[in-house]
């Protein structure tokens, strides 16, 4: 008898394995070859026909890691949009990732914010912020593209120094750089006649002193084919580059900006370090909404009539309460007539359509953008180290290099509506539902039980 | 057939001739109406200071949808919910006949194991069914009052009937392993709790073991069909978890019958 039982017992254990087994062999084939449909009104969770080509068409493997605080429920949107892309393809690895809890995996991301994904292609990577389909397309376009993205520091002229990481040198820039996969190099131009041909966005950064004729002429010509600046410029006595930047529709103002608004104060920033308050539509500044800060800077201005080809566009502006000061001479310095008076623009950028025979040419080149951009702002100091912790100073910085850097096959996703569906009840109606909902419902159910009991007796 | 729906039909009737059936309905309507009615209240008033908020700024207001902010959630209640009712409905299924003894005459009996394990398990859906139908008065509320999305209200509850399908396969399993209905129900109840957790699991393990204890997890394959997507992976997984309670069950009652 009990043998009989022991041998029951483990004949049941043995074909509940058995059938597990099968199951999960089951399970596993279905998650090869399966069909999803999303049955939302306005599609929220499919993806859109470009993102589902290009995730098919991976050729490496990514990894998109979410960082966000347990919790956190802004992870939702992100999760389901990432889920969704890691679906599609065996090669897109996804994470949500609490940085408190997982250290060594955010260390690995230099600067890293909460509510950041991280799209990680080996290589390079780039971050996203928030639940954004054409952000993130845009960065796996950007992890997997072949070709290596260079920054020229140009030296020379007492700029600020790529590597230094004192509080005047750049190197959290620097760094932030080369771990979303750019590298940077120095660039001296003193002996030469032409920019490396390797450099894909130059960087002049604070010169005190202006450029020789050979490194203007080569500068002018890098970016006449094509080529990409960011042109940090102080106020005086350093230079100007006033001649570099004219033929872009850009004007470098000979003054000083005074900002009076108070705003500063509250950070411990006296008049002379304007705040950046507004930010004027532009790929720059989309989705940017952080207070920057300007030590000491000129202004910075669109040209009203602007070379033949070129836009020119005025991006960041100061307080009203401010004003681009002239006499930097006279005392006491206040706003004068012969003065601009704020908001005063203090970053500008510009692109221009390369002439369709220069485009040819450089087809043939290293790979050029077939349009000039260019960035100017009259402060080199916002994205030092002793500025680049402050407000959103270093996403500027970042925003303008990785704008400049940027190729033009990157694609725009139109964002799905979401969905607008509201209930509308008056008090007397929320009564009722809470009425029927809480009393009338269970009570009925109660009613009847007690209908069918009585009758029962 | 015939003698799977009998034993269906039976087990359904003695749920509702004691008053059991109907307090366990009825709270189960009382609770889930309340969450229902809390969420309800909580977007329209969002959505009223919305619009206040951008009529001042002169500006339109972000989109809310009932969907989101009413729907959604109340599909998760009812999961969680499920977790402690699915066990009280089981926990009765073959206890009963085991402690009554009249597991062996219907075991002696021309019935097969299959019939009865499929009969008693239907039986438990039908009640669990027909909890799940009762709210269906809520979204009509929903639906009184302005458009929901029915996609999403047709996923949501086909994830509950899924869900509530395995969990009640499961449920019936430990209750064809003892005699004693409160231990049926508490282990029913453990089961499922552990299978709910294993998502948490997940989060602390890394690489292989945690792809294996997020598949594993309940929780994760009612998210897609809660928000209204339906992926035949949740599909295959829900039922898989069907038939393996269902077929064990199958086992568990034969044993008996090896030891009459």
């Amino acid at each position: 008898m009990r043998r009989r039982t022991l041998l029951g017992g483990a004949n049941l254990l043995a074909s509940l394995v058995l059938l597990a087994g099968l199951l999960a062999g089951l399970n596993w084939l279905s998650s090869r070859h399966h069909v999803r449909k999303d049955l939302t009104a306005n599609r929220a969770f499919s993806l859109a026909p470009q993102t589902k080509k290009l995730v098919a068409s991976l050729d490496r493997d990514i990894e998109l890691i979410a960082f966000y605080r347990t919790g956190d429920s802004a992870v939702e949107p992100v999760r389901d949009l990432c889920r969704e892309i890691a679906d599609l393809s065996p090669r897109v690895h996804f994470d949500v990732v609490d940085p408190d809890r997982q250290p060594g995996r955010a260390s690995r991301y230099p600067s890293l914010e909460y509510g950041v994904t991280v799209v990680d292609g080996g290589e390079r990577t780039e971050r996203v912020n928030g639940a954004d389909e054409t952000a993130l397309v845009n960065a796996l376009i950007q992890v997997t593209r072949r070709e290596q993205k260079t920054i020229g520091f140009l030296t020379g002229h007492g700029e600020k120094d790529a590597r230094a990481s004192e509080e005047h040198g750049y190197s959290a820039l620097v760094t932030r750089l080369e771990s979303e996969g750019y590298a940077v190099e120095p660039v001296q131009l003193a002996d030469q006649t032409a920019v490396p041909k390797e450099i894909n966005v130059l960087v002049i950064a604070g010169p005190a002193k202006d450029l020789f004729p050979n490194e203007a002429a080569a500068v002018s010509a890098f970016l006449a084919q094509g080529g990409a600046a960011l042109v940090l410029v102080d106020p005086k006595p350093s230079a100007s580059l006033g001649t570099l930047v004219a033929p872009y529709g850009i004007e470098v103002g000979d003054d000083l900006v005074v900002d009076v608004s108070g705003v500063g104060k509250l950070f411990g920033a006296d008049e002379f370090l304007p705040m950046g308050l507004e930010y004027r539509p532009h790929p720059i500044s989309a989705d940017f909404d952080l207070t920057t800060v300007y030590p000491e800077a000129r202004s910075v201005r669109a040209m009203t009539s602007a070379p033949e080809g070129v836009t020119a566009t005025e991006i960041v502006f100061t307080a009203g309460a401010s004003w681009a000061e002239s006499d930097l001479a006279s005392r006491p310095i206040k706003l004068d007539p012969s003065d601009r008076q704020g908001p005063v623009c203090v970053l500008a950028a510009a692109t221009r359509k390369l002439p369709s025979l220069v485009a040819a040419d450089s087809a043939a080149g290293a790979g050029k953008a077939p349009e000039t951009r260019l960035v100017v702002a009259g402060d080199s100091d916002f994205c030092t180290n002793n500025f680049a912790g402050f407000g959103g100073n270093l996403d500027l910085a970042l925003n303008a290099l990785s704008w400049l850097s940027e190729e033009e096959d990157l694609i725009a996703i139109r964002p799905r509506e979401k969905d607008d569906r509201r209930i509308a009840l008056s008090q007397a109606q929320a009564g009722q539902v809470r009425t029927i909902v809480l009393a009338v419902m269970p009570l009925a159910v109660v009613g009847l039980g007690l209908a069918v009991w009585w009758r029962r007796r | 057939m015939r003698a799977t729906l009998a034993i269906a039909w039976r087990e359904l009737r003695s749920y509702f001739v004691s008053p059991v059936a109907y307090i366990l309905i009825a709270l189960f309507l009382f609770l889930t109406g309340y969450f229902f009615y809390s969420s309800l209240i909580e977007f329209v008033n969002a959505a009223t200071r919305a619009e206040q908020q951008g009529g001042m700024m002169g500006g339109g207001t972000a989109p809310m949808s009932v969907n989101e902010w009413v729907v959604r959630p109340f599909f998760y209640n009812v999961a969680v919910i499920s977790l402690f009712l699915v066990p009280m409905i089981t926990m009765r299924l073959l206890c009963e006949e085991k402690k009554t003894g009249t597991i062996e005459l219907l075991l002696t009996s021309p019935i097969t194991e299959l019939e009865i394990t499929i009969g008693k398990f239907l039986a438990g859906f039908g009640l669990y069914a027909l909890m799940l139908a009762g709210t269906a008065v809520f979204m009509a509320i929903l639906f009184a009052h302005g458009k929901p999305d029915p996609g999403p209200i047709l996923t949501g509850y086909v994830g509950l009937l899924l869900l509530g399908a395995a969990s009640l396969a499961l449920g019936t399993f430990v209750s064809s392993l003892t005699e004693n209905p409160i231990v049926a129900g508490f282990a029913g109840f453990v089961l499922l709790l552990v299978l709910w957790l294993l998502h948490w699991g997940a989060e602390y393990a890394t690489g292989s073991t945690a792809s294996i204890l997020n598949y594993l997890s309940v929780v994760r394959h009612f998210e897609d069909l809660a928000k209204g997507v339906i992926d035949t992976r949740n599909l295959v997984f829900y039922l898989s978890l069907v038939v393996f309670g269902l077929f064990a069950t199958m086992r568990a009652i034969e044993t008996v019958r090896w030891k009459a």
